[in-house]
């Protein structure tokens, strides 16, 4: 680049406002997440799903299911749903 | 979900009971549980159900949006995290206390 090619640059980047830059240094946020259908104060649905849990005898794995009305009256449930296994968080 | 296990304690002393939910199968999810040493219950929605009915579906991806509910002994809805705010199990561990404290 020339000298004065380069002077030229500088020139037309100074000129660029300064909120211009900031924009195309940082991506832009992701759009927040749509509300959940279920709100605090509503009773959450009840459901039941598997996992599965190692066999008292150690011979293999059986599957295990468990809803949440099983803790109805007797514990407070944290219900985190994620995106996938092993992903991070 | 690294980060619910390591409060596991702290919600267990509020007698809550923690489930995490992905539309994973039930072996890769007790893959996951083995790797990270979990030790709460990781259920399989494969059929996606659940996380439809609740509302935290990303239909496009296939995948539950990150979403944490904590319901109460009567099996309300208290409080809700969602994506960032979910990633960091603290503010649902500050319910759990207080509605401990209530019971």
């Amino acid at each position: 680049m020339t000298r004065r090619g380069f002077i030229c640059l500088v020139g037309a980047l100074s000129a660029l406002p300064p909120v211009a830059i900031a924009q195309t240094a940082q991506p832009a946020a992701p759009p927040p997440p749509p509300p959940p259908a279920v709100k605090v104060g509503e009773k959450a649905p009840d459901f039941k799903l598997p996992y599965l849990v190692a066999k008292a005898d150690g011979s293999g794995f059986e599957t295990k299911q468990v809803a949440l009305s099983d803790y109805l009256g007797k514990r407070n449930v944290v219900v985190a749903f994620f995106p996938a296994a092993f992903s991070p968080g | 979900m690294s980060r619910f296990r390591d409060k596991a304690g702290e919600f267990n002393e509020t007698s809550t009971v923690i489930l995490g939910v992905s539309v994973d199968s039930s072996w890769a999810n007790k893959a996951f549980r083995e790797q990270l040493g979990i030790e709460f219950p990781i259920l399989s929605d494969s059929k996606k159900a659940v996380a439809r009915q609740y509302g935290v579906l990303n239909e496009e991806s296939g995948f539950a949006l990150r979403t944490t509910f904590v319901v109460d002994t009567a099996g309300v809805v208290r409080h809700i995290d969602q994506g960032r705010d979910a990633m960091d199990p603290a503010g649902a561990v500050g319910v759990c206390r207080l509605l401990k404290k209530g019971q």
